[in-house]
């Protein structure tokens, strides 16, 4: 068995919702009076009972236990609690109950850059950072090289870093960070800054980080990817709660199922706004019917939208927006994409028909979401957030092609025209 | 395994020791205080005129501020001292005491961002904030001992004894007394922020009651058992006695100043230490 590096047990974090007090001191002090005087507290509202109601565990009562040299990737919704998991690890938030060991020491990166000063010089801010995170001013000494070299500030290290570059400062925070020598590192989110080259560059270099020294990592981010690639096991969390802990590839997949699962028990009713009552939204195929799934290539599907119409508005617009099982949107489509003067909307039943074309996105599952909004004015049913959801699952029918029966990696699988030979320089490839 | 029998380099549990002092933790972090003092002397006067000068300007000039309305308009007597140097020996104190109030009272707001973020000691802050201030002390006591010298040049007589070699005391005592009381305001700046504002009012009018710019000798005699229950009135008239020579003030008043002083830190230390570990949910 392999040493224990963190282990959790039954651990909990609540908050208090609202305000802790008042903000004034006569007023907290006149409610501390008349609680202990048995009188009801003022700033209640009406029909609460008592202030304790008001909260919620962030972190519900979990347990679990990391190996040394385990990559962990915590994957969730945002407010699932992942950094609040790793705050109470890295003791910056107080645990309400439970208790965590921990073996080794931590750095905990829930930010970088943390403690600059942009009146300071990049050197100088590199030592404080550098301190703030644990690090001793010998060690900083000898890695000072490398953290430029990794930062490619080079002659600017000594210009106060207020006059950096956005993209300066971020390599340069990161760079600090990604030198620090710990038995357990904990990050957050921290990838999610830069450029996308420079993106690539920080993830394998914790990559290496990792593999190499065999520290333990405890890793959140929203970039499946990114999790996938630097982590081999994850934690699911829901709720606070741990709904899932295994591989990071068996995570992944049961998060997304989660996700999707959840959002296909649909209450139509529950959508109801004042432009319109949703009637039905479900994916059919040419003659109607509903779509048997999986779903082969070679077909279309249309998503099919009932709607009531209560109000006309002149900037009212409605349609879906597609993710792959990544959670990366494909596109946005409405129905007035296809604008014509006859196809408006009438007040009462209308039943709208969006085509996907077939031949057109790749194998693969897919969630469409309904979308609808006074275009620039505001969301109706927003895709992004609690939005009607439907599952698509494409599979087989790639192509008439014998060179083509299985999936290839892309977002999309067109099958798209090609010319051999061909005199008609119409045709003719880069026309 | 159970989780007692394991061995851990850190256990991390709801309800933190009531009061506990990790001396071996704050010292692995010394680079740290060092940096954080570098840090606040570097931003302090970065794009300022005077820059550090500021540290000379301050008391030089609210001492004769108080040459022209204690001396020459109140006419409150300086005890044979040189008037200037008076008042110098006096704003050498009264800086020390509010700057190092006023800077403790703010650890928790100037530093929330990165206390919300990293977890290190938390009382390396106030600590680097102490060893901040001191520097300011270094530069205005040194002022203020040639300033003495130039006095004795120009004929006062002076009143250079072994006992000086006890004036690093007093600033330790006044230090003690300002960390505490500083750290105390800290906590309750957290949940009450316009105390903070109250706060630099309230020290300026505390200036004028405490015998900075007077000598305790001015004072009447029904209203003295109320200076002496000011813990900054023993330490200054000491600082004079040392200084001068003249001042009085009864054993009784320095023993209740410097238990005061104590009793502060500890209860600051205290508090600090309670918000410390909450804080971060409460701002």
């Amino acid at each position: 068995m392999k040493d224990i590096a963190i282990k959790a047990e039954h651990i909990g974090k609540y908050y208090r919702l609202g305000q802790i007090n008042s903000g004034m001191f006569y007023t907290d002090a006149k409610n501390w009076l008349r609680h202990k005087l048995g009188k009801e507290d003022m700033t209640l509202k009406i029909g609460e009972k008592s202030r304790d109601r008001t909260g919620f565990w962030a972190i519900d009562d979990i347990s679990f236990e990391i190996e040394q040299g385990d990559r962990v990737g915590i994957i969730g919704k945002n407010g699932a609690g992942k950094s609040t998991l790793l705050k109470l690890i890295s003791q910056v938030a107080t645990l309400t109950k439970g208790k965590i060991g921990i073996n080794g020491n931590i750095a905990s990166l829930l930010e970088v850059g943390t403690g600059f000063h942009p009146e300071m010089t990049g050197r100088e801010n590199v030592y404080l950072n550098g301190a703030i995170l644990g690090m001793k001013r010998a060690e900083i000494n000898q890695k000072m090289d490398e953290i430029i070299a990794f930062s490619e500030i080079n002659e600017h290290i000594d210009t106060p870093v207020k006059r950096y570059s956005s993209g300066m400062y971020v390599r340069l925070a990161f760079a600090v960070a990604a030198n620090l020598d710990s038995d357990i590192l904990i990050a957050d989110e921290v990838l999610a800054v830069g450029d996308a080259s420079f993106q690539k560059r920080a993830l394998g270099k914790m990559n290496e980080l990792s593999t190499g020294k065999g520290r333990t990592v405890l890793f959140v981010s929203h970039q499946m990817n990114a999790v996938k690639a630097l982590c081999h096991s994850g934690i699911v969390l829901e709720h606070g709660k741990i709904i899932m802990q295994d591989s990071i590839d068996q995570c992944i997949a049961g998060y997304q199922k989660h996700l999707t699962d959840k959002k296909t028990i649909m209450d139509l009713s529950h959508y109801d706004n004042e432009f319109f009552e949703l009637l039905g939204f479900g994916l059919v195929d040419q003659n109607g019917k509903d779509l048997v799934q999986p779903l082969e290539n070679s077909q279309k599907a249309f998503v099919r939208i009932e709607l009531n119409m209560k109000k006309i508005h002149h900037s009212f617009v409605i349609g879906y927006s597609i993710c792959n099982s990544d959670g990366e949107v494909i596109y946005w489509s409405y129905v007035t994409d296809d604008y014509k003067e006859e196809k408006q909307l009438k007040g009462g039943r209308n039943i709208l028909m969006g085509e996907i074309p077939n031949h057109f996105l790749n194998e693969g599952e897919y969630s469409i979401f309904l979308s609808a909004s006074l275009h620039y004015i505001q969301w109706i049913v927003n895709p992004e957030e609690d939005a009607p959801c439907l599952k698509l699952h494409i599979q087989g029918g790639l192509s008439d092609s014998p060179f083509w029966t299985l999936k290839r990696s892309g977002v999309c699988a067109p099958v798209l025209k090609w010319s051999v030979n061909d005199p008609d320089p119409r045709t003719r490839i880069g026309n | 395994m159970n989780f007692d029998d394991q061995k851990w380099d850190t256990v991390i549990e709801p309800k933190q020791k009531w009061f506990s002092l990790n001396i071996k933790q704050i010292m692995e972090y010394k680079d740290l205080i060092f940096l954080f003092v570098k840090r606040d002397m570097a931003i302090t006067y970065k794009q300022t005129i005077l820059g550090p000068l500021w540290y000379i300007m301050e008391p030089a000039c609210t001492s004769i501020m108080c040459l022209i309305v204690f001396r020459n308009i109140a006419g409150l007597s300086t005890e044979g001292v040189p008037p200037i140097l008076f008042y110098f020996a006096g704003m050498v104190l009264w800086t020390l005491f509010s700057k190092l109030l006023l800077s403790e009272s703010k650890v928790f707001s100037d530093n929330q961002y990165i206390f919300g973020k990293v977890y290190f000691p938390r009382l390396t802050v106030p600590i680097a904030v102490f060893f901040g201030e001191l520097n300011r002390l270094i530069i205005q006591f040194l002022l203020f001992a040639l300033l003495y010298f130039v006095c004795i040049m120009k004929g006062y007589p002076g009143a250079i004894s072994l006992k000086m070699l006890l004036i690093p005391a007093i600033f330790v005592w006044v230090s003690i007394q300002a960390c505490g009381l500083g750290l105390i305001i800290s906590g309750v700046t957290t949940k009450y922020r316009d105390l903070a504002k109250a706060l630099t009012y309230l020290l300026s009018l505390s200036m004028y009651l405490s015998p900075v710019a007077y000598p305790l000798s001015e004072v009447s005699v029904g209203m003295r058992v109320f200076y002496e229950l000011n813990p900054l009135t023993a330490a200054l008239e000491c600082f004079r006695k040392l200084c001068f020579g003249n001042g009085d003030i009864s054993p009784g008043a320095i023993a209740y100043s410097v238990v005061c002083s104590f009793v502060f830190l500890l209860a600051g230390v205290l508090v600090f230490h309670k918000n410390e570990k909450s804080f971060v949910d409460v701002i």
